[in-house]
Formats: structure tokens, C-alpha cells, sequence
């Protein structure tokens, strides 16, 4: 409080304080920003305890993620996004993982020499590859099982738009009309994509990934594009219906 | 003199005032009376088109197939709303995926 009223009465010390304030924010800022991130360890060779803790660590970050994404897909469960079937593939992989990084963390809290933890830690980069490929594969199935779902939305409403539709004032029918027509095109060009994306899955694996990389890389990128155009289908076939229901509403 | 210069002056303001509260109050007024008759108009050309158009489709189906439709465009653009939020989880799994290359201690 005294600082603030000196402060308040000697304005140029204001100033010089405001600057300095900015600096040392600047100068602080990136390095607490980063240092979440910024945790690669290095331990000695005949360090057990080290890799025990470092490996604890990974393991917790990647348990942590995964409940991330657990939560995320009871979200879309509870929203109806998603049915509970495919929610239970999703919960099965996740599951998995968890369990696996569980057992591991159990194996590795036990290890009396440091080879044995060191090779512990390695592999749960090596054998779980939860945030190269369990996250953006599960992430990715999470987002193709909700767009599946909106396209059958979308399909769903076709004969009420063309109901809609043939109620309108005569003028307005071939502007509506086009834009239906483009509605529907716009969902078979999403549904030609949904057996390209469905195909992709089986191959993205940890074990794809570490000894197969440019063909784990090549599907990868399919998915993407596939997931890419179903999305831009998508929003466009959402957006001919959002137009149609705007000119019917000005009627 | 310049007392009663200011008196002048106040009256006129006092004027002036009224009449811009008057004139505010009778727009109003007005719009008011205004609206009443379009809604009336409009009642009653969806009284004729009712009496005189029988084998047309109602203006009230059409109202109702409208309103429903309104409806399901909120919907579905909620849903697709969801549907970028998902995509914006891959994108951030995207991002992460770095953080399983050159840890290990």
C-alpha cells in the first residue's frame, strides 16, 4: 500500500518501475511458461532411483492424457455424439493403455538395478507410444464416430428439408432447390470417405510406428485428408440447410 | 436586465424540452398504432388465404414445417459445433505427439 502511494506520488519512479516490471516479465515469463514441457532428465548410468522417478513422471503425464480423453468421450457419450458402442472401443483402448502403463509403473518401482529401470523407461515411449499414436489415432476415431453421427443426422432430415421445401412460394423453389441438391451431395461426398477413414485404424500401431514408419505416415495422412474432406462436406451440407431454413424463415 | 435576459433564456430551454418529449411520445404513439394495423393486415390476408385458397397449402403447415425446420437448423448447427470442437482435439493430439521422441533420460 505505501509502495503504491509512493509510487503515485514520484510518477517518473512509476514509470521506471513499470518498465522494469516488463522486463523482468519477459525475462520470467518463458522460462515457468515452459517449464512443464521442459522436463527431460538426465541420469547417471548407475542411477536407479533417477529413472524410477523420471519414468514415474512419463507415466503419470500419459495417464494423465488418457483420463483426458476417457472424460472427453463420456462427454460425447452423455451429448449423444456418440453411440455407447462406439464409446466402448474408444473406453477398451484407453483402458489398455492405462493398464499397461499401471503394470509398467509397477515393474519399474521395483527395479533394483539401474539396466533393468533404464530399459523401463524406454519402453514406455517404445511399446506404448501413447502420445505419437494411441491419443491422435484415438482422438481421430473419436472425431470420425461423431461425424458418422451427424451424417446420419443430416441424411435423416432430407425428406422434412424437401417437405420444407415444397411448401415455399413458388419463386423461391429453385434457389431452395439447388441448395438441397447440394445438401445431398455435400453427404455422399462425407459418406465416401467414412470406409477410407474405417480402413486406416488397424495399421496405426506403436508397432507400425517404430519399424514401419513411412507407411505408418502414409496412412496417417490418409485419415487426415479423408477426416478432412468429411469435415468440409460436412459444415457445407450444414450450411445449404442453415440457408434454406433462413429463406423459408423470411417467408 | 440580465436577469430577466436569462429568465428568457431558461423559459426557452424549458420549452424546447417540452416539445421534444412531446414529439418523442406521439412517435411512439405512432409506431404503436402502426404495428396494431400491420398485424391486422396481416390477420386478415391469412383469413383470405384461408377462405379463398382452400386447396393450397395452409399458411399455418407452412408456418408449422417452417418453425420445425428452425428448430433443427439450431440443432444441427449446435451439432456441428461439437463436430469442430472434436477436430480442434486432433489437432491438439497433433500437437502433443512430440513430446514421445527424445526424453528418455
Amino acid at each position: 500500500m505505501s509502495l503504491l502511494t509512493h509510487l503515485r506520488h514520484n510518477p517518473h519512479r512509476f514509470v521506471i518501475f513499470t518498465i522494469l516490471s516488463i522486463v523482468a516479465l519477459v525475462i520470467l515469463a518463458p522460462s515457468t511458461a515452459f517449464a512443464a514441457s521442459n522436463s527431460t532428465h538426465t541420469c547417471a548410468p548407475t542411477d536407479t532411483q533417477c529413472f524410477i522417478t523420471a519414468g514415474d513422471q512419463f507415466i503419470a503425464l500419459r495417464q494423465t492424457a488418457l483420463t483426458t480423453l476417457s472424460g472427453k468421450v463420456t462427454a460425447r457419450e452423455n451429448q449423444h455424439l456418440i453411440s455407447s458402442d462406439q464409446s466402448t472401443v474408444l473406453r477398451s483402448d484407453i483402458s489398455t493403455n492405462q493398464s499397461g502403463l499401471a503394470a509398467l509403473k509397477s515393474k519399474l518401482d521395483a527395479e533394483t538395478n539401474p539396466q533393468g529401470a533404464r530399459q523401463d523407461v524406454v519402453n514406455i515411449f517404445f511399446q506404448f507410444r501413447i502420445f505419437a499414436v494411441v491419443l491422435p489415432r484415438d482422438y481421430r476415431r473419436l472425431y470420425l464416430d461423431i461425424a458418422v453421427n451427424v451424417d446420419i443426422k443430416l441424411r435423416s432430415l432430407g425428406p422434412k428439408v424437401q417437405d420444407a421445401i415444397s411448401k415455399a412460394p413458388a419463386g423461391d423453389q429453385a434457389q431452395l432447390n439447388t441448395l438441397f441438391s447440394d445438401y445431398k451431395n455435400q453427404l455422399s461426398t462425407a459418406e465416401s470417405q467414412f470406409d477410407v477413414a474405417q480402413a486406416a485404424f488397424p495399421s496405426l500401431t506403436p508397432a507400425n510406428f517404430n519399424y514401419n514408419r513411412s507407411t505408418y505416415q502414409t496412412t496417417l495422412s490418409n485419415l487426415d485428408a479423408a477426416e478432412h474432406a468429411i469435415h468440409t462436406a460436412l459444415k457445407q451440407a450444414g450450411n445449404d440447410l442453415h440457408q434454406i431454413a433462413q429463406i423459408l424463415k423470411a417467408k | 436586465m440580465t436577469w430577466i435576459t436569462q429568465s428568457r433564456q431558461r423559459s426557452v430551454w424549458l420549452l424546447l424540452l417540452i416539445a421534444l418529449v412531446l414529439s418523442l411520445s406521439l412517435g411512439a404513439c405512432s409506431q404503436h398504432v402502426n404495428a396494431s394495423d400491420t398485424n391486422a393486415s396481416n390477420s386478415n390476408t391469412f383469413s383470405q388465404q384461408q377462405q379463398y385458397q382452400p386447396n393450397q397449402p395452409t399458411h399455418s403447415s407452412n408456418t408449422n414445417s417452417n418453425t420445425n425446420l428452425q428448430s433443427t437448423d439450431q440443432q444441427v448447427q449446435s451439432i456441428l459445433g461439437q463436430l469442430d470442437g472434436a477436430r480442434n482435439d486432433v489437432n491438439s493430439s497433433n500437437a502433443a505427439s512430440s513430446q514421445d521422441n527424445g526424453q528418455q533420460p
